[in-house]
């Protein structure tokens, strides 16, 4: 049981993810933009946070630095999803300080094992 | 819009070449005058030599063909008196008739002696004096003492010693006489022998202080050629490595000679030349680039659009046909499995579509890669499919690095496409065959299956976009018609060739090769290399 943090601007990929999480019985918080991913974020230190990296306004790369900038919440675990699957975009998000990656489309299944992968690491 | 490139050989441009002071002098005009001061020192010196030799030659010439005679003559003067004496002395003293014709025969010969003496002389005063001073002591001598001795009786009893008083004397003024005019001849023969001796040293002298000159003179030359030839060739040299090395706005200075300021203008035009196709290239690559971004770009997005779909769409069939995994009716499996399959081609189609438009933009990472590694790697991707169908992935490739300028990626991409397929089409517990080789500057990777082959009709068509074999489709194998064009489309970039051969029934082999990465091309190869030949 983990609070987890789900930022993606498509709806059906945000309930998918929330869905998909929920049924391995975690509490997820979902919202639609980077913005409000960071606020959430402060608001509510959660233990792992799945950001979409195409998001307006504030983008996925973005709101990572914002949130590692934060020394509350430099530790959190942080996937991207993103569209792309181009090596140098891989390393944009390592570099930006992802933990994972993950491209689109992906199985929920990999999703699933790759936050408790990270959530079992983490604690 | 861009002005229209210009190609060929194109007339000068007005201003725009670095401004040459024009003219100068031409090599031939530069070297002509040292040349002809050369010759006219060389000629000086012939002359000075053949002066000096007729002027020594003279001057022994009048030693030996007059000087010396008229003192052997004048010796003989001497000789005739005192043979005179000796004979004029014998009749006295004997009175024998035979020293009184002597003496006659002598008193014959003297006046020619003399005559020979007497017209070497002429020219000179002071021995004229002398020889007409012996001459007037021989003649005192003859008429006042021998011709009378001689004409009186001769023999015992006639000596006269008052008239021996007087020849005693008089024959003493002859011999004095004599020896100032011989030694007034000596002087003269030594003075004319000096003379040919300084002749002769001050024509050595003359040749070398001209010799001197002449060398100083060539010095003098060579370093004007230097600085006016030499060192514009130099510097013209330099701007020529300069040009090799693509250091940008060098241009030839233009002095010297008429014939290396040609060379320099003709190298300005040149550069220009090179200048105004890097230009227009620049500017083209850069509106490629644009171009190549905004298609990225575009791809980029249409494939973030279809792919976020395509998530949830495949998401959820994932979660219901793990929900339902052993309650649901097989039809609704089967309809479950054929939509999964669908949504997994669709996947497939876009990836290729996404790696084609990237292979068909130009590739910017190339580095040195070793084609050997990269087929290894590719090889190690397709390995846990092959062993799940029994099929054996045989690699033959030499120790030593295989290099090629590539994109690494996009060449992994290449052989991977090559490998799946290989493995795709071949029937179960087959195997593959790779070869690696190199000859001649390329490397060969060649790919063989034993699959179901490609119909022979059907082998011109691979490549083009979304065609598929027949043999594929009916056997129900999946792929998106895109695989061997990206292939194609890669090595393409990469300059080399793709080869495909196939049998239906029998197998496929495809062959790729690629340029062998070789050291940088020399500085002149470089300079000419024209833009946009590449």
């Amino acid at each position: 049981m983990a609070r987890i943090l789900v930022a993606d601007d498509d709806v059906d990929i945000r309930e998918l993810v929330e869905f998909k999480l929920s049924t391995l019985g975690h509490d997820i918080t979902a919202v639609s933009d980077g913005q409000a991913a960071i606020e959430a974020c402060q608001a509510e230190r959660p233990d792992l946070a799945v950001l979409d990296v195409m998001m307006p306004g504030v983008s996925g790369l973005d709101a990572i630095r914002a949130i590692r900038a934060d020394p509350g919440l430099a530790d959190l675990p942080v996937i991207l999803l993103t569209a792309r699957a181009q090596e140098s975009d891989v390393e944009t998000g390592f570099d930006s300080g992802a933990d994972d990656y993950i491209t689109k489309p992906f199985s929920p299944r990999e999703l699933a094992s790759r936050v408790e992968a990270l959530l079992s690491r983490s604690q | 819009m861009a002005p229209p490139v210009q190609s060929g050989i194109h007339p000068r441009a007005p201003g725009k070449a670095a401004p040459l002071t024009g003219g100068g002098r031409p090599v031939a005009r530069l070297v002509a005058p040292v040349i002809f001061r050369l010759g006219v020192l060389v000629g000086v010196m012939a002359l000075i030599g053949i002066i000096g030799v007729v002027l020594s030659t003279r001057s022994v010439d009048r030693l030996t063909d007059e000087l010396q005679p008229a003192a052997a003559a004048n010796q003989d003067v001497l000789l005739d008196l005192t043979s005179l004496e000796s004979a004029a002395g014998a009749w006295s003293r004997s009175g024998v008739e035979d020293s009184r014709n002597t003496y006659q025969q002598l008193l014959q010969r003297l006046p020619g002696d003399q005559q020979r003496v007497r017209e070497f002389a002429a020219g000179d005063a002071q021995l004229d004096i002398l020889v007409t001073k012996q001459e007037e002591a021989a003649r005192a001598w003859i008429t006042q003492y021998a011709d009378p001795l001689v004409a009186a009786p001769g023999g015992p009893g006639t000596f006269s010693q008052e008239q021996f008083d007087l020849g005693e004397a008089t024959f003493e003024t002859v011999v004095e006489t004599h020896v100032a005019t011989q030694a007034a001849f000596d002087q003269r023969i030594r003075a004319a022998s000096d003379d040919a001796s300084w002749r002769f040293r001050g024509t050595i002298l003359a040749i070398l202080l001209v010799a001197g000159f002449a060398w100083l003179g060539v010095s003098r030359a060579r370093a004007r050629l230097l600085s006016e030839l030499s060192a514009p060739l130099i510097e013209l040299e330099t701007v020529v490595q300069k040009m090799a090395r693509n250091e940008p706005d060098v241009r030839a200075r233009g002095t010297g000679p008429k014939e290396v300021r040609a060379v320099a203008s003709a190298l300005n035009d040149f550069a220009e030349g090179q200048a105004r196709a890097r230009a227009v290239e620049h500017r083209i690559q850069h509106e490629l680039r644009t171009l190549d971004t905004a298609k990225d770009d575009f791809v980029s997005n249409v494939s973030h659009e279809l792919r976020t779909p395509l998530t949830t769409i495949s998401g959820y069939l994932e979660m219901v046909a793990e929900e339902f995994e052993d309650t649901m009716h097989p039809r609704h499996e089967r309809m479950l499995v054929a939509t999964r399959r669908n949504v997994s081609r669709l996947r497939a189609l876009i990836d290729d579509l996404l790696t084609l438009s990237k292979a068909e933009n130009r590739s910017t990472d190339l580095e040195a890669v070793d084609v050997s590694q990269v087929l290894r790697d590719a090889v190690t991707d397709v390995r846990i499919t092959a062993a799940g169908r029994g099929i054996e992935l045989a690699v033959t490739a030499p120790e030593r690095p295989m290099p090629v300028l590539a994109d690494r990626a996009m060449l992994h991409r290449a052989f991977l496409n090559v490998l799946s397929n290989a493995v795709k089409f071949s029937h179960d517990g087959g195997h593959v065959e790779v070869v690696v080789a190199s000859e001649a500057g390329l490397v060969s990777v060649t790919i063989t299956d034993h699959g179901i082959g490609i119909p022979a009709a059907e082998v011109e068509r691979l490549g083009t976009r979304f065609f598929r074999a027949s043999n594929a489709v009916t056997n129900e194998i999946a792929g998106t018609g895109l695989g061997i064009r990206i292939v194609q489309t890669i090595v393409d970039k990469h300059a080399g060739d793709v080869r495909i051969e196939s049998t239906e029934q029998d197998g496929t082999s495809v062959v790729i090769r690629l340029r062998l990465h070789a050291e940088d091309p020399s500085p002149l190869a470089r300079i000419m290399e024209l833009p946009g030949t590449t």
